[in-house]
């Protein structure tokens, strides 16, 4: 929320960089070493010979403002008059980043797990007849008294209000001698701060781990969501509200009392859902239709161009597409297919934020919603493409009630909302074993049409038979038609409209909320399509090739690719893992992924994309010979 | 799904690690002493490396002198995660390669030919499993090693094309079941059914609660003990919690509330130490089950003795010096002396334990068959020939696709349980056959 107020940034990697402070802080504690996040630098100076637990929450506290200064200056206020997708992105490739620089840098190996000592006490005591750890009654304290020291900052220190004022209004601001640049380096120093220190006390309590750990922002910022962004009590009470209602829900799911639930109800699919779902009806309960009166309009839109060349593009790209299936190898053939499934997925993006300016981190879930029906409607008798055009309707009718909340709710709280949407389709349908059938998965018969075998799999070198290719690339042309033709129509204008300011849009007669759930529809039924495909493309579908956070990453391609662009879905699918990028990347010398700083590679490239290219490597392309323009 | 950055499954693959990892006393830090009666490679060191080897399950294989390979190398496939944000685990190809390493340097290769490995990196995506299979099928190679990989598509390819999967970590559910896949582990499938096994036979309890982390192979496991649990009459209660779980306490206070006789806690190991704390801090009187992770020393030290104490462990191996006969203790001997001269700084504890066994099964069984008759079919045939074959460092195997109920694949699934006691670990009984059980 601090980092918010002062950047009007939902970050995503707020965990992430606590979880390197509170890996730091441990490192330091043990060796006396400081472990400097900066890759390319030293990894490690010796700082003390004999650190104590002060010595080394100290040096906990220095890093995580100096960590929370850098992040603010160097990535996210350039960016603070961008659209929130472009913050949304960077915040993404500071996610990987910083996962990344806590893998290079702590090697930890494997499943090995250090000793670290505990902050605070953990001797039980008994509370109301019930034994409690101290460290979470003393956690529970330190959850009040920060959050009450945070509502008195920013209420009566002249800090926090220059803070309100600025997040207010910046040039107002600036006309009051207030330097905003000033105050969003402090904050996001201290909500850094606040960050490493809640890692380092959660440890004992959730464990601490480069992967899972930074995970805790998805929950975190439902509870901040719940308190609009803006208020400490509320997002604190939601927080802790949250933890109490999933409690309840698991102790009364596990009890016999829990025995109405049916049995193709994950029980921690609703523990996790329920709560999420109420979050999510409180929002748009208090949402408003459209943004209020004075509302500026984001700036720095990627440009979205008119679909040009459209048959020869076509063309072009289908016959050079058959020739390679004809003529390459299983390997390639494998990565052609998965490229253009890619492409359709990152197409469903495309539409409804490239398009509408919707940020719906919701399409990987839509897609496995109809890879899994298709599988079900195969199974019952329903011929291919029927089934496949059933499934994807499916996921499009999801779409629409998955966009129902964006007629209220818009930009960073949109985004928070479809992923905590997909958090409950994830957790509650594909978890359900007797949809997905659970950890064993799924297979889907071999389609066929008019008794022609166009199934995925063959022996040996024929694998991945050149029908499939062949049916895949079908689809998927007929998909980026279809789309170029809608944003070359009325449609498109009108979609291109509500993305550029709803307000005016609306006073221009476009009727924004159905335009928006078009959006929603058109998009999922995309994701649908994608998810089809990969369903017939895949041995055995299993739910785990659709948690939530791949969403992310296909954001994060397409927004590399160029986010407002058929051609930025291409270049997403021609980038996705195992596509023909990686595939070709394989072959070269000490390729195949395997160079230890290629995913810290990609996050820097996906900051430096937001900043620099809004646009995406097809923006850049576009723009050919002009310099690149530096924000300010 | 091609994300190849799907973070939070690490928990998941972690506990699979878990339920497989050997005894951690029973390796260490090579030139160290251990407790309880540890084997320490000081004890092969250098010449005597052979001396080791002929000691132990290998034996037979032995060369008089050392034989360095030469020639052209046999190529054998290895699926593999690592260098990916999901969760690294190159501990596993490396421990191959020094196994690998040794048996080129002294053990003569297969005929006098040298092993190569060519590793194939998941990336931690479906497709990119996919992909490592297909890139396996194209090589031609006669067999691939088994890493960890979580989705398991790259065996299923395999399988279409009759080429074997053999050994590393039991995740998926194709490693498990799939006819093309063998394995010289239980997983957390062996895991719990011997946890079933102990509490209601040991124990006689009459209340269990299985807390389990909702993903995947773990609640397949949690299902198998429950299976077992509620066929011998103990009333079961499952208590899933999500992956991401902010708090374990939540679930093990659910567990609580039925006032069990034994409570399993089926975590990833970055989740025992707050497990521990939590059970402690609920004084639950039941007695504990965690997998064989949870037991090294890095987490033992950070909880209190009391948390600790009476926990019991799966291994899959004997705890202590001689509590697997004279051939268990040569194994482990060797396997820390190999570590030390080839592992390139490896930490012998750990998982690579597993892995490195699987090569070294493979490789008694491919040096038996000669290198003139390798191919995939030849491999197949003499795996699924396997009968009562000593495994390095495991159990003896048989590979009929009959050893676990269910789960073909699993050649040798028997389990050890041991108690922790003052930070040491206690062996209780002899190999639990878990398949056996299951199969009831």
């Amino acid at each position: 929320m601090l980092s918010h107020r002062s950047s009007g940034v939902v970050n995503f990697a707020h965990v992430a960089g606590g979880v390197y402070v509170a890996f730091a802080f441990h490192e330091f504690r043990a060796t006396g070493d400081l472990v400097l996040p900066v890759l390319g630098l030293p990894a490690r100076v010796h700082l003390l010979t004999r650190p104590t637990l002060v010595s080394a929450l100290l040096l906990a506290v220095a890093l995580a403002a100096l960590l929370g200064a850098a992040i603010y200056a160097l990535v996210f206020r350039p960016l603070r008059n961008r659209p929130a997708l472009t913050k949304v992105v960077a915040s993404l490739g500071l996610l990987l980043y910083l996962q990344e620089v806590v893998r290079l840098r702590f090697p930890v190996v494997g499943s090995g797990v250090t000793t670290r000592r505990p902050v605070l006490p953990e001797d039980p005591v008994r509370l109301l007849g019930t034994a409690v750890s101290q460290n979470r009654l003393l956690l529970a304290g330190a959850v009040l008294l920060v959050t009450a020291a945070l509502t008195a900052t920013y209420r009566y220190t002249r800090f926090g209000l220059a803070t309100r004022a600025a997040a207010g209004n910046e040039k107002g601001a600036l006309l009051l001698g207030i330097a905003p640049d000033r105050l969003g380096v402090a904050n996001w120093a201290i909500a850094t701060v606040l960050a490493g220190l809640a890692v380092i006390l959660i440890e004992p309590i959730s464990g601490l781990d480069a992967t899972t750990t930074p995970l805790l922002v998805v929950p975190a910022l439902a509870a901040a969501l719940l308190g609009r962004l803006v208020s400490f009590p509320v997002a604190a009470a939601a927080g802790i509200g949250i933890g109490m209602l999933q409690s309840l829900i698991l102790g009364h799911a596990v009890q016999p009392e829990g025995s109405w639930i049916p049995e193709w109800l994950p029980t921690t699919g609703l523990q996790q859902a329920v709560p999420v779902l109420l979050i999510v009806g409180v929002l748009v309960w208090g949402g408003d239709p459209l943004p209020e009166r004075g509302a500026i309009a984001a700036r720095g839109l990627p440009t979205s161009p008119r679909p040009a060349f459209v048959p020869w593009w076509t063309l072009g790209g289908v016959i050079a597409i058959s020739a390679a299936l004809l003529t390459t190898g299983s390997a390639y053939r494998q990565a052609i297919i998965v490229s253009m499934v890619f492409a359709l997925l990152a197409l469903s993006v495309v539409v409804v934020t490239g398009y509408v300016g919707q940020i719906s981190l919701a399409p990987l879930a839509f897609a496995g919603v109809a890879g899994f029906a298709v599988i079900h409607l195969a199974d019952a008798g329903l011929p291919f493409p029927l089934a496949m055009l059933v499934a994807a309707s499916l996921a499009a009718a999801l779409g629409v009630l998955v966009g129902l909340p964006a007629m209220r709710v818009r930009g960073m709280s949109l985004a928070i909302t479809t992923l905590a949407l997909a958090v409950a389709i994830d957790q509650l349908v594909l978890a359900s074993p007797s949809f997905s059938g659970g950890a064993a998965g799924r297979s889907a018969p071999r389609p066929s049409l008019l008794g022609l075998d166009l199934g995925v799999s063959a022996r040996g070198a024929d694998n991945f038979r050149p029908a499939f290719g062949v049916t895949v690339l079908v689809v998927v042309t007929l998909a980026f038609l279809a789309v170029a033709n809608l944003r070359r129509n009325p449609t498109g204008l009108r979609w291109l409209a509500v993305r550029a300011n709803e307000r005016a849009a609306e006073a221009a007669g476009v009727d924004v909320g159905r335009t928006k759930l078009q959006a929603f529809a058109t998009s999922s039924f995309l994701a649908g399509l994608a998810g089809v495909l990969l369903a017939y493309a895949t041995p055995t579908l299993s739910p785990s090739s659709f948690m939530v956070i791949g969403a992310l990453v296909i954001l994060a391609l397409t927004s590399l690719g160029g986010v407002a662009s058929l051609g930025g879905a291409v270049v997403a699918g021609l980038l996705a893992q195992a596509g023909v990028v990686t595939t070709l990347s394989a072959q070269l010398p000490g390729g195949g992924g395997a160079d230890d700083y290629v995913f810290a590679l990609s996050g820097l490239a996906l900051i430096l994309t937001s900043i620099f290219a809004p646009a995406g490597v097809t923006g850049l392309l576009r723009r050919g010979h002009r310099p690149v323009e530096v924000p300010a | 799904m091609a994300h190849g950055r799907l973070w939070w499954l690490l928990a998941v693959v972690i506990v699979g690690l878990a339920a497989c990892s050997e005894p951690e006393d029973a390796v260490g830090e090579p030139g160290s002493t251990e407790p309880g009666g540890t084997l320490v490679a000081g004890d092969c060191a250098g010449d005597a490396l052979l001396d080791c080897a002929r000691s132990g399950s290998i034996g037979p294989l032995v060369p008089d002198e050392p034989v360095t390979a030469a020639g052209e190398p046999i190529v054998l496939g290895m699926v593999n995660q690592e260098n990916t944000p999901g969760g690294s685990y190159p501990e596993l190809s490396q421990a191959t390669e020094a196994a690998m390493a040794f048996v080129n340097d002294q053990l003569g290769g297969i005929d006098g030919r040298p092993v190569s490995l060519e590793v194939c990196n998941t990336g931690f995506s479906a497709e990119g499993s996919t992909a490592c299979g297909q890139r396996f099928v194209e090589q031609d190679v006669p067999v691939v090693l088994g890493g960890l990989d979580i989705f398991g598509g790259a065996i299923e390819v395999l399988a279409d094309n009759d080429i074997p999967y053999a050994g590393g970590i039991p995740i998926s559910t194709p490693s498990a079941q799939s006819p093309n896949s063998f394995q010289w582990s239980g997983g957390t499938w062996g895991a719990t059914v011997a946890f079933a096994d102990y509490a209601s036979t040991e124990l006689e309890a009459e209340r269990v609660s299985i807390v389990y982390g909702e993903f995947g192979s773990i609640a397949q496991s949690a299902e198998y003990g429950q299976q077992v649990l509620e066929q011998r009459g103990v009333e079961t209660q499952l208590v899933p919690y999500p992956v991401i779980a902010t708090d374990i306490a939540s679930p093990l206070q659910a567990a609580a509330t039925t006032d069990p006789d034994a409570v399993f806690v089926l975590t990833a190991d970055t989740g025992c130490k707050a497990a521990f704390d939590a059970l402690r801090t609920l004084d639950l009187t039941a007695r504990k089950f965690f997998f064989g992770a949870c037991a090294a020393p890095s987490i033992i030290d950070s909880v209190d003795t009391e948390a600790s104490d009476g926990t019991v462990f799966n291994v899959e191996g004997p705890v202590s010096e001689g509590a697997g006969g004279e051939v268990a203790d040569a194994d482990v001997e060797l396997y820390n002396a190999v570590v030390e001269r080839y592992g390139n700084g490896l930490n012998p504890i750990g998982a690579g334990t597993v892995s490195f066994r699987s090569f070294m099964n493979l490789w008694m069984v491919m040096s038996q068959l000669g290198a003139d008759s390798l191919d995939a079919a030849a491999i197949d045939a003499a795996l699924r020939a396997q009968v009562d074959t000593p495994s390095f460092m495991g159990h003896p195997y048989t590979c009929d696709g009959e050893q676990f109920d269910g789960l073909p694949a699993m050649c040798s699934p028997q389990q050890i349980l041991a108690e922790m006691e003052d930070r040491e670990l206690t062996q209780l009984g002899s190999w639990i056959d878990v398949g056996r059980i299951h199969g009831e």
